[in-house]
């Protein structure tokens, strides 16, 4: 059920399977969460433009021109900034040219914030791990501009290989 | 152990780990927890549901909800009883009991598990170091659980149940493994035998290493490349969301950036290695990759991935966030490589949360990254004699298949069938029964797997910018247009990795194959030029 005046973030429906719910997450502990920002211009063309180069006649980009090219609009970082200190949150760090803006609050008012409620759980292997129960919601002002948000869910992501 | 009155499991059979030294009995009173698995209640319709849903175009076909699922086909309520009534008779106090998962986890002291499951577990030594608790042979239960239970995990814990990264004394004893023929190199030596241009050091470049754990010690790094001869390269930490450069012991995540730090150090003496140390969430990786694609400070002309899971594992949102900055690293001329897993075709590894089947590794499966997997090599009188895909059973082998998230990318279309982007791109040597020689927490070790592969191609890319000019940035669509003719790829044709098998020109284990660095230089030199570097 969406709250109102919000819309979930697509693709940020929880990875399943998860386990077993073992408890609630400690309303004050603090987060750090990750919003990643749609790029300031659509990375369509870009593929098109990478697939289509001849071999070896790929043009380059410096990291200072696609920062200014793909990186984040400044208004939309604006708006996400604006939107986390309107419910007590903090920027810690804000990247134009990586499209993030670093949060950082309670669990509680993180929850708040994202329309979500955090539990802890356990894995099939005893582990015990962070997971939000559902997508991330934003107000419907941020909907495109926020592309996900990464923290909630604290589980390994990755094996060495 | 006495087994009076009880049955052995099928399949739980435990074998000794080789090399691993007896420290005695596991305390007795010692808690501990096991997952105890239960049968399915109903097998056959599952398996038949599943082949009627396989065979129904997408949008016609109707999902079980996890909640119908658990009610059809997870366990019996009066098996979990069953087994919560046999842990009580036995002191074994029940955690957790999930029909949907057909789990119950029993938490209790090792002298009551000995009794309950006919096991004697002792504390070994592991030779990689560190300790464990293992046991041999079977678990038992008593006969009228014999149907019931099909698995009984966490009474054995040794590491090599774990972990993708394949160190040599990881090996599960299964006597052909142990008496295989084995031999290891030092990455500078797996060089020579690829051909690597031999007048380059990476001088200029900057290759960036992501890590999700587990430290350096630069005395470590020191002894390792003096022992080697080689200039010691030049290594700078980068912090990511809180993440530390934080060694510990050899059993730990060390191996892993021991490996990966000299491997591409050994290679390209003379590149700058830029470490991003994160913690292991999708959070952590997510924002370690964009840091180093975006890195204007040390501009990284080739990042290396040695850390992976399955797709299926990874949200939709990770996934795009992952590969959108894999595209800006194509886009600023940034090379990355990612490990393609070590599992085989299934990139899960086995035990609890497996799901069956082919599964691809991502990162490995992003279209903007070289996926890298492994072979075996063979090398007598300083040249390799014989290479075949890396599948070393009960050992590893590498992964590789066909991606479920990404279709074919263009430049993969005259080679990989089937509609979907193809795993590996590229392989080298990876088996740890031909594995590197590495220098981890004050012990030399031999490590393999396909996490070696990936900074070895880094390395490679370090030369190879080098001696370009140019950054080779977004490799993919040149690899692929190499003609044959060019022997810049040794195609490996001998193999499989449980799923997929070896074949002439490119297959998913070895994707086109593993370098001759020379001739790949000289290929890619005859390719017009245009001026850049990368930002």
């Amino acid at each position: 059920m969406t709250p109102e005046g919000r819309v979930a973030v697509p693709g940020t429906e929880p990875a399943a399977p998860r386990g077993d719910a073992i408890g609630a997450v400690e309303p004050g502990i603090r987060l750090d969460v990750t919003v990643l920002v749609r790029p300031r211009q659509s990375l369509r063309e870009l593929d098109a433009q990478l697939n289509a180069a001849r071999p070896g006649e790929q043009p380059i980009m410096s990291r200072e021109a696609f920062a200014a090219t793909y990186g984040a609009d400044p208004d939309d970082l604006a708006r996400v900034e604006a939107f986390a200190h309107g419910h007590g949150l903090s920027v810690v760090e804000s990247s134009q040219a990586r499209r993030s803006v670093v949060l950082r609050g309670t669990a509680a008012a993180l929850s708040a914030a994202f329309g979500l409620t955090l539990r802890r759980y356990r894995d099939a292997r005893g582990a015990t791990f962070r997971a939000a129960t559902g997508p991330i919601y934003v107000p419907t002002e941020l909907a495109g501009v926020v592309q996900g948000v990464f923290g909630f869910d604290d589980r390994p992501a990755a094996r060495r290989r | 152990m006495a087994h009076a009155n009880l049955v052995p499991v099928p399949g739980t059979e435990k074998h000794p780990v080789a090399l691993a030294e007896s420290l005695g009995d596991v305390h007795p009173e010692e808690r501990i927890e096991v997952t105890v698995r239960v049968r399915a209640r109903v097998d056959t319709q599952l398996a038949a549901r599943v082949s009627d849903l396989a065979s129904q175009p997408v949008h016609a076909r109707e999902h079980l909800s996890r909640e119908a699922f658990a009610a059809q086909f997870g366990a019996d309520p009066a098996d979990l009883a069953r087994v919560a009534a046999f842990a009580q008779q036995h002191g074994l106090a029940v955690v957790d009991s999930s029909s949907a998962r057909r789990s119950v986890v029993l938490s209790g002291p090792v002298a009551a598990m000995r009794t309950a499951f006919g096991v004697d577990l002792k504390l070994f030594a592991h030779p990689g170091g560190g300790t464990f608790r293992g046991r041999e042979g079977a678990v038992y239960v008593p006969p009228e659980l014999a149907d019931v239970v099909v698995g009984v995990f966490g009474l054995d814990d040794r590491p090599a149940a774990g972990p993708h990264m394949r160190r040599l004394a990881d090996l599960d004893g299964i006597q052909s493994l142990v008496a295989a023929p084995r031999a290891s190199f030092t990455p500078s030596q797996i060089g020579a035998l690829y051909g690597f241009p031999t007048n380059a050091t990476g001088q200029g470049e900057c290759v960036a290493i992501i890590e999700l754990g587990g430290g350096f010690r630069t005395s470590d790094l020191r002894t390792y490349f003096q022992q080697l001869g080689v200039r010691m390269p030049k290594v700078v930490t980068i912090s990511v969301d809180h993440g530390r450069n934080q060694p510990t012991n050899p059993s730990s995540a060390d191996g892993e950036v021991m490996l990966d730090i000299e491997v591409v150090g050994a290679v390209a003496p003379g590149a700058t290695l830029a470490v991003y140390f994160a913690p292991n969430t999708d959070q952590g990786f997510i924002d370690a990759i964009s840091m180093a694609v975006h890195d204007t400070t040390n501009r990284p002309s080739v990042i290396s991935i040695s850390w992976g899971s399955p797709e299926v594992v990874w949200t939709q949102a990770s996934v795009m966030a992952m590969d959108q900055a894999f595209q800006a690293a194509a886009a600023m001329g940034v090379t990355v490589y990612c490990a393609a897993g070590d599992n085989g075709a299934n990139d899960f590894p086995p035990g609890p949360g497996a799901q069956p089947g082919n599964h691809a590794d991502f990162p490995a499966s992003s279209p903007h990254v070289l996926g890298c997997g492994g072979t075996n090599i063979t090398v007598a009188n300083n040249a390799i004699t014989r290479e075949v895909v890396w599948n070393d059973p009960g050992g590893g082998a590498t992964g590789g298949g066909l991606s479920a998230l990404f279709p074919v990318p263009a430049w993969q279309q005259s080679v990989v069938q089937g509609g979907k982007r193809g795993v590996p791109d590229v392989a080298g040597d990876a088996s740890p029964l031909s594995g590197y020689v590495v220098r981890v927490d004050g012990q030399q070790s031999v490590i393999g797997g396909t996490s070696a592969v990936a900074p070895l191609w880094a390395g490679l890319t370090a030369l190879l910018n080098q001696q370009l000019g140019k950054p080779l940035g977004f490799a993919a669509p040149a690899f692929y247009a190499l003609p044959p003719a060019s022997g810049a790829f040794v195609d490996i044709t001998e193999g499989n990795n449980n799923g997929f098998n070896a074949a002439v020109g490119w297959d998913a284990c070895t994707g086109l194959g593993r370098p001759d660095g020379a001739r790949l230089l000289a290929a890619l030199s005859g390719t017009p030029s245009h001026a850049a570097s990368a930002g």
